[in-house]
């Protein structure tokens, strides 16, 4: 049997593995979880609710179950953690807000319900920006650095990942969500194509750029939960009709001759830190090494992919939340309040021009794809390291146009939520200071699997991935 | 690519969204209201000039790539 100290640290496919041979069980990767979320929670904060009693009775029941040969698939007995945001029947579910302080749900989001049925066992719900966009801050700390962002607004999944409180955890992504707690942390993260999973029982920012993706510790991992958790559903009326792929029946076949676009104009814009660039250039080289075609492009639409996000969200949010503001807008932090009213003063004819430039958007990416034959684009996850919490707001000093770190945070995941297309983060490198750096590939859409690989194969050329934070919890 | 309007057109923008803001009783701060009307401005550039042929879809196309 596997030590419980070592437990934590395997990866999804290795715990799958090790259940499967016999080397552990349901129950003791759960308390081995337990015994890590107890260890580091004084620490980092990255839970809202643990559910231990529950867990462990699905711990119980998963491994009865494995032990008389049902085996759910690769996530059967493995623990997870959702985001706060999505429904989960009979526990707490509060959005970080006062709101929907002690609201349980009388049923499951999609996501969760297809996590139990895939045989995963619930550790507890992650901690979220206050409505998912929040203008307050949770307690949760970066176990890399406490003085420094940790990501938002999925920064419990993030944090509770990289502090092996958990094996995989569920985010959602409205502008980068998923992605940039991903890249602070050292993880994995993959936005699916808008309509892959189904958002059903999750609350909304914004209902056409809202995602739901899974977050883990390494590509394999990450393509067997988004296995798990994807798929139509009548009860969300986004939810796509297509195909369920196995995303990792490829994922070993290398990047040979695909083709892998770079907008250096755009993702290497002067924004881009050395260190972030560093990484990027790095990884761009090592598959082109490794037998992939590197193509610069250009894509002048992607200059005003900021503005046309920021005009759908603000007045899907507001549309959202303005009757209930109207009632407990006192139970809104003033910050979050004023993000989400301030779409409000939009007008329909203004909304709906961000909606045509959205089309303009998308079709120019389509076409640019379609041109060069392309299997993905790449670009750093996001232009810097994880910045001090006291300059996350603050211009930053290196820069004459007032830009600061939060504005560099969507200036590259943006484009992915407005065109709907996939987009993954995964481990590139590190700073001299040991802080994690992402990288970013978006693909065609609802070809994750190509994403997948092209990811696994630089996860397979270094060892990024096993890095983990040297933080002591105490 | 637009990258400005005209003066006259931002100073609209702005002063509809204050007047618009003041009469739902939002309590939105005045550089809030500035950066809003500045992105919008941005958007009705580009709906003048290059929009014409790009109405609003809301569906993602399967076949994107065939």
């Amino acid at each position: 049997m596997i030590d419980s100290r070592e437990l934590i640290h395997l990866s999804i496919p290795e715990a799958a593995s090790a259940l499967r041979r016999g080397e552990t069980t349901s129950v003791a990767l759960t308390l081995a979880t337990l015994d890590r979320v107890e260890e580091t929670e004084p620490t980092v904060q990255a839970y809202a609710t643990v559910t231990a009693d529950l867990a462990l009775a699905a711990a119980e029941r998963a491994d009865r179950e494995i032990a008389a040969g049902r085996d759910r698939g690769p996530m059967h007995g493995i623990p997870v953690a959702v985001k706060d945001n999505c429904y989960t029947k009979g526990i707490l579910t509060e959005v970080g807000s006062k709101v929907l302080e002690g609201f349980v749900p009388d049923y499951d989001a999609t996501v969760v319900q297809k996590l139990y049925e895939a045989g995963a066992v619930l550790i507890g719900k992650t901690r979220c920006h206050e409505w998912s966009c929040g203008g307050s801050d949770p307690p949760t700390r970066s176990p890399w650095d406490r003085e420094r962002f940790p990501g938002g607004s999925s920064i419990g999944s993030g944090v509770a990942l990289a502090a092996r409180s958990i094996y995989g955890a569920i985010g959602t992504d409205t502008g980068g969500s998923v992605r940039i707690p991903s890249s602070l942390n050292n993880l994995v993260g993959m936005k699916a194509t808008f309509g892959r999973v189904s958002a059903y029982g999750v609350l909304p920012l914004a209902w056409s750029l809202d995602h739901v993706g899974p977050m883990t510790r390494t590509v394999l991992g990450n393509a067997q939960m988004l296995g798990a958790i994807a798929g139509h559903d009548p009860r969300d009326a986004n939810s796509a009709r297509v195909d369920l792929p196995d995303f990792t029946a490829s994922i070993e076949g290398g990047v040979r001759g695909m083709r892998i676009g770079i907008d250096r104009d755009y993702f290497l814009y002067p924004g881009v830190v050395d260190s972030v660039r560093a990484v990027t250039e790095t990884v761009i080289s090592e598959l082109a090494d490794m037998g992939a075609e590197i193509i610069e492009v250009r894509l002048p639409e992607l200059a005003l992919t900021s503005e046309t996000l920021k005009t759908i969200r603000m007045v899907e949010s507001a549309s959202y939340h303005r009757h209930q503001i109207r009632e407990k807008g006192h139970l809104y932090s003033p910050g979050t309040r004023a993000t989400l009213e301030i779409g409000q003063a939009v007008l329909a004819t203004d909304y709906v021009a961000a909606l045509r430039a959205r089309e303009r958007f998308r079709s120019a990416m389509k076409v640019m794809f379609k041109r060069e034959n392309l299997a993905a684009l790449i670009s750093p996850t996001i232009p810097v390291s994880a910045p001090l919490l006291e300059d996350v707001w603050k211009p930053r000093e290196d820069m004459e146009n007032g830009e600061t770190p939060t504005d560099g945070f969507v200036h590259h995941v943006y484009p992915a939520n407005l065109s709907g297309q996939p987009a993954i983060s995964a481990p590139g490198g590190f700073t001299s200071e040991g802080l994690p750096i992402g990288y970013q590939l978006m693909g065609r859409p609802f070809d994750e699997a190509t994403l997948y690989r092209i990811a696994y194969a630089y996860e397979q050329s270094q060892n990024w991935h096993e890095r983990q934070p040297l933080q002591a919890y105490d | 690519m637009p990258n400005k309007t005209q003066p006259s057109n931002q100073n609209a923008k702005a002063e509809q969204l204050a007047r618009i803001a003041e009469s739902l009783s939002l309590d939105i701060d005045k550089e809030d209201l500035e950066a809003l009307s500045d992105q919008l401005n941005l958007l009705d550039a580009l709906e003048e000039s290059e929009l014409h042929d790009f109405p609003p879809v809301l569906t993602m196309d399967a076949a994107w790539h065939d």
